[in-house]
């Protein structure tokens, strides 16, 4: 409770702080960065209680509505407390990166910044500590909105506007399919808790099946949609480059992960175990085997390096949905297979946090020194900026499933889960294998945009603009810093978040009949070996195969240096012929066009503006901007297109309409009272 | 404890002092074909050995180039310590046969950072064809080794040799060993499937601004590659006979490795340079037969 009053302590000072000070950017910066600081410093408190404590809850409700059976409770638990973590973390390191990044929107009000960014931080602790679906629902729509106004920040832009009013709409449609679930749900026991509503929905399991499977394929397309789970998360390559960038690392590294959270705590805690969670296991891991292939083979043909980004979040959002499907479909037959797949997706879920927030910092420091998000007219910027190149290569080497780092860790986990999953239903080894396939397109795209942002040497242009050696600063530099050490360390030392993952899944429906931890992935602190009904299926110890790996890579290097050989510097052979750098460079669209020409007809719509080369059935099929959102919005428009003949601008016409609806209310009441 | 060691440094000699030699065997067996005469066995070494000692050419400042070699030779040595030569892999307890042929895929990064720091564009061309080629055939090779994988149910690489060794012939796996073979001929960078380094068309692609020591790691790195998949083709799809005795084994693995190199190598001599889509609409072809072997498996057969 206490801890509560200095949450809503601190951030009613801070944003009126911010109000007071609006006039001074530094200042504001300051306390922005200061009030996400101390709500971190606090919600870490908390997470570590829980982890080390148990579970805490508020003893009752703060308040309720008790007309509608809601209550204001607040309970954290082990898998609260891990998104907690993951929540003050990521808002942290992308505060402090906002506070020289924002020098780039000079022009733009910092107080409306903060503002938001404060709200959007509460929004999301909100989403991951309340048990009542109508204030969870309140917390829900602070985050959105909050993002919203986030994400169209720059609102003289029309291209800013249009992606934010698409992000609004797709969100909101998802948001009101979840409603509709949880309000049936609440006619049912007349109560908006979570628990209750678990029994509602058991009780549902024979009386009316049908409705519950409407029910829930609601709740999927709502938390899918938050998530940018394909075919509903047309919405997150537009927005994440629209928004600043380290409001980008927040979304992607956070934001849609409250998409995730609610399908886990949904279909793991509150959904009884039942064959709903196998039919909706399967569906969720079909899902993410699309969303992986589709937003990656899309982001592979992205020059944009935010939209890059934007669409390896749809595909790395795959991943986490195959590992959960993956878990949900084996929760009754194969718990020790159901649990690593599981532990796999979530602990994916956090990897992408690290990395994919690192990478979104990396492309917004570039950004910030040149001024462009276009990969094409980038090169050689290694010299620029040194660190923000190491960073990202590590970033890129995590987000690849390139050992040691940890996003092999968890794709490794997911890749023997879905393959011997496959052993019972085949489909799954179809999943994996595009699970595989993708990782390796993955640092195809990675690679593409490091080589060509970072590779060779600068052009004049960017070189006369560019003094060399002088990086972004220190403020910005730092949370790069951080979270590329801590994809490096987790990728060592993966038991840290397995261990707090682990007892977060030990309290789903299924509970202790899973295997213990140590009965999973063995008891060697050097690394992880995963056993299935007793045998190992498989092993990785990071911290000796790093120690090879410098062993080995020490040999080589001692062979190359046999011979002694003496340096010179050279130019750059191009046939004896003298170029400039900009006249024989590769652009990044030309990276790897025979592969993309095989794909083609399979990836996400391009933007209006782009001309689309070979038109294709499947690509209008898949165009759901042309199939769904304009005609919807289209819709709208006509029908109030076709009210506004009602205002015709005379007072007398006006208080007719008065009249008239008093009448109808008037007979209304009566109706309903005799 | 020892014997893990041991082992280790069998395997580290094979792929470091051994590996040149195939490829010697290799040149003699393309000079006969192409009715040559061709260079003594011991050429290979005289050339890497050459090459360490030519002067170092950097002709970009930026230090991953330096690097970029040292993590593909580096790397292939760390595969070869969980390739199975003969006996069980020395280090298998440490990592299963995702984490070798993710040990595979970093060598080949290191070629394509080398390739791309530089700027050159043929360089830069070369990794975009490394990196498509890699993809394609990456998925391949662990399809195929997973058909082993399914009847195993094991991503343990000893152990998967062992089941095959003791269950005898069988069908999915002779159906899966075929693309096994063909992905061979990719990741070691021979004809029909050079063409990231292609000499004739975008002279050596990657390694176009490789000064020797570089150069040699990169050749070095390739050699040992033939002999680690060969190895690795043996040991799971063929892995007879075995005797348990680790000498003999292993010098019955050396005569089998030299006889699927000397496969590599025809195929090598006769064949002209595929263009890249070409490749891709290949290996997509490939994917169908590997496919089946994974059906074939789930099956049971």
């Amino acid at each position: 409770m206490p801890i509560l009053n200095a949450l809503i302590l601190t951030v009613l000072s801070g944003i009126i702080l911010i109000a007071l000070f609006a006039r001074s950017r530094r200042i504001c910066g300051l306390i922005g960065v200061t009030t996400v600081g101390v709500i971190t410093g606090i919600i870490f408190y908390v997470a570590y209680r829980v982890l080390t404590l148990g579970p805490q809850t508020l003893p009752e409700p703060l308040f309720s509505i008790t007309s509608l059976g809601a209550d204001f409770s607040v309970s954290v638990d082990y898998l609260s407390a891990f998104f907690l973590l993951l929540i003050g973390g990521i808002s942290f390191l992308a505060t402090l990166y906002s506070y020289r990044y924002m020098e780039h929107y000079a022009t733009q009000s910092l107080a409306r910044f903060y503002h938001c960014l404060i709200f959007f931080v509460v929004g999301m602790i909100g989403v991951v500590c309340l048990t009542d679906w109508f204030f969870f629902f309140v917390s829900w729509e602070f985050m959105t909105l909050s993002s919203y106004f986030l994400v169209t920040y720059e609102k003289e832009d029309p291209v800013n506007l249009r992606a934010g009013l698409k992000y609004f709409i797709m969100t909101h449609i998802g948001t009101a399919a979840m409603f509709i679930g949880a309000i049936i749900l609440q006619v049912e026991v007349g109560s908006f808790s979570f628990s209750r509503l678990g029994e509602a929905m058991g009780g549902m399991m024979d009386t009316s099946p049908v409705k519950l499977y409407i029910i829930l394929a609601l709740f999927l397309l709502g938390f899918g949609t938050k998530a940018g789970m394909f075919p509903v998360g047309t919405w997150l390559p537009d927005a994440h480059p629209a928004a600043p960038s380290g409001v980008s690392a927040m979304l992607s590294g956070v934001m849609i992960k409250m998409g995730i959270y609610g399908i886990v705590r949904f279909f793991f805690f509150l959904l009884p175990l039942s064959t709903y969670s196998w039919v909706f296991g399967i569906v969720i891991g079909a899902l993410g085997a699309v969303s992986i292939f589709m937003g990656t083979i899309s982001a592979l043909l992205q020059h944009d390096s935010k939209r890059l980004l934007a669409f390896h979040s749809i595909g790395q959002i795959g991943y986490i949905l195959l590992g959960i499907g993956t878990g949900l479909v084996f929760l009754k037959t194969n718990p020790s297979l159901s649990i690593i797949a599981t532990l796999g997706g979530i602990f994916h879920l956090f990897n992408h946090a690290l990395f994919k927030g690192l990478l979104f910092l990396n492309a917004g420091s570039i950004l910030y020194k040149t001024g462009t998000r276009d990969l094409n007219n980038l090169g050689g910027l290694y010299f620029a900026m040194p660190l923000t190149a190491w960073t990202t290569l590590m970033a890129s080497f995590s987000i690849a499933g390139i050992p040691p780092f940890n996003g092999f860790i968890s794709k490794w986990l997911i890749y023997q889960a879905t393959i011997l999953g496959g052993v019972q239903i085949p489909v799954f080894i179809l999943f994996g294998m595009v699970a595989v396939f993708i990782s390796s397109v993955t640092l195809a795209s990675l690679l593409k945009f490091f080589s060509s942002a970072f590779g060779g040497e600068m052009d004049k242009t960017l070189a006369k603009s560019l003094p060399p050696g002088v990086d972004v600063p220190f403020s910005m530099q730092l949370p790069q810093i951080i979270l590329a050490l801590s994809c490096l360390l987790f990728g060592l030392f993966p038991w840290i978040p397995i261990k707090m993952i682990y007892p977060s899944l030990i309290g789903s429906v299924y509970g202790t009949g899973f295997p213990t931890l140590t009965d999973t992935f063995g008891n060697s602190i050097l690394g992880l070996t995963p056993h299935l009904a007793g045998t190992i299926i498989g092993a990785w110890l990071p911290i000796l195969g790093l120690f090879l790996l410098t062993g080995c890579f020490l040999l080589a290097y001692w062979i190359s240096r046999i011979g002694k050989p003496v340096k010179r510097a050279v130019p750059l052979w191009t046939c004896g012929e003298i170029y400039e750098t900009e006249e024989v460079r590769l652009r990044a669209e030309n990276y790897y066009v025979p592969l993309v020409s095989h794909f083609e007809g399979l990836v996400y719509p391009e933007p209006p503006s782009a001309k689309i080369k070979r038109p294709h059935k499947i690509y209008k099929g898949l165009d759901l901007d042309e199939v769904l959102y304009y005609p919807s919005v289209d819709l709208v428009l006509r029908f109030f297109q076709k009210f506004r003949h009602t205002h015709v601008g005379t007072p007398q016409v006006y208080l007719l309409y008065q009249m008239v609806g008093i009448l109808i209310l008037v007979v209304a009441i009566l109706i309903w009272l005799f | 404890m020892v014997k893990t060691l041991l082992v280790a440094l069998v395997n580290l000699l094979l792929v470091i002092l051994v590996a040149p030699f195939f490829e010697g065997f290799l040149r003699k067996l393309r000079a006969i074909v192409q009715s040559r005469k061709g260079p003594p066995i011991k050429q290979p070494f005289w050339d890497l050995l050459k090459l360490l000692g030519k002067e170092n050419l950097q002709a970009s400042q930026n230090p991953l180039f330096s690097l970029a070699p040292i993590i593909t030779f580096g790397s292939v040595l760390v595969a070869a310590l969980f390739t199975p030569m003969g006996t069980a892999p020395p280090f298998g307890f440490a990592g299963d046969l995702i984490v070798l042929v993710y040990f595979l895929t970093l060598a080949s990064v290191g070629v394509m950072l080398g390739g791309s720091v530089t700027g050159s564009p043929y360089g830069v061309i070369g990794m975009g064809r490394e990196m498509m080629l890699t993809l394609m055939v990456e998925i391949i090779v662990l399809a195929s080794l997973i058909v082993g994988v399914i009847h195993a149910k094991s991503f343990d690489l000893g152990r998967i040799s062992a089941w095959y060794r003791e269950a005898g012939p069988n069908l999915s796996m002779m159906v899966a060993a075929i693309p096994f073979f063909l992905s061979i001929q990719v990741l070691v960078g021979k004809i029909p499937f050079d063409i990231p380094e292609a000499d004739q068309e975008i002279m050596g692609g990657p390694f176009m601004e490789a000064p020797g020591s570089k150069l040699a790691l990169y050749k070095w790195s390739y050699f040992a590659k033939q002999v680690i998949l060969a190895s690795l083709f043996l040991e799971v799809f063929i892995p007879w006979p075995k005797t348990g005795f680790i000498p003999l084994d292993l010098m019955t693995h050396l005569v089998k490795v030299f006889m699927v190199l000397l496969l590599v190598g025809l195929i090598d001599a006769v064949n002209p340079r595929l263009r890249v889509d070409q490749a891709i609409s290949y290996f997509v072809g490939i994917w169908v037969v590997v496919t089946l072997a994974i059906a074939f498996a789930l099956i049971g057969v």
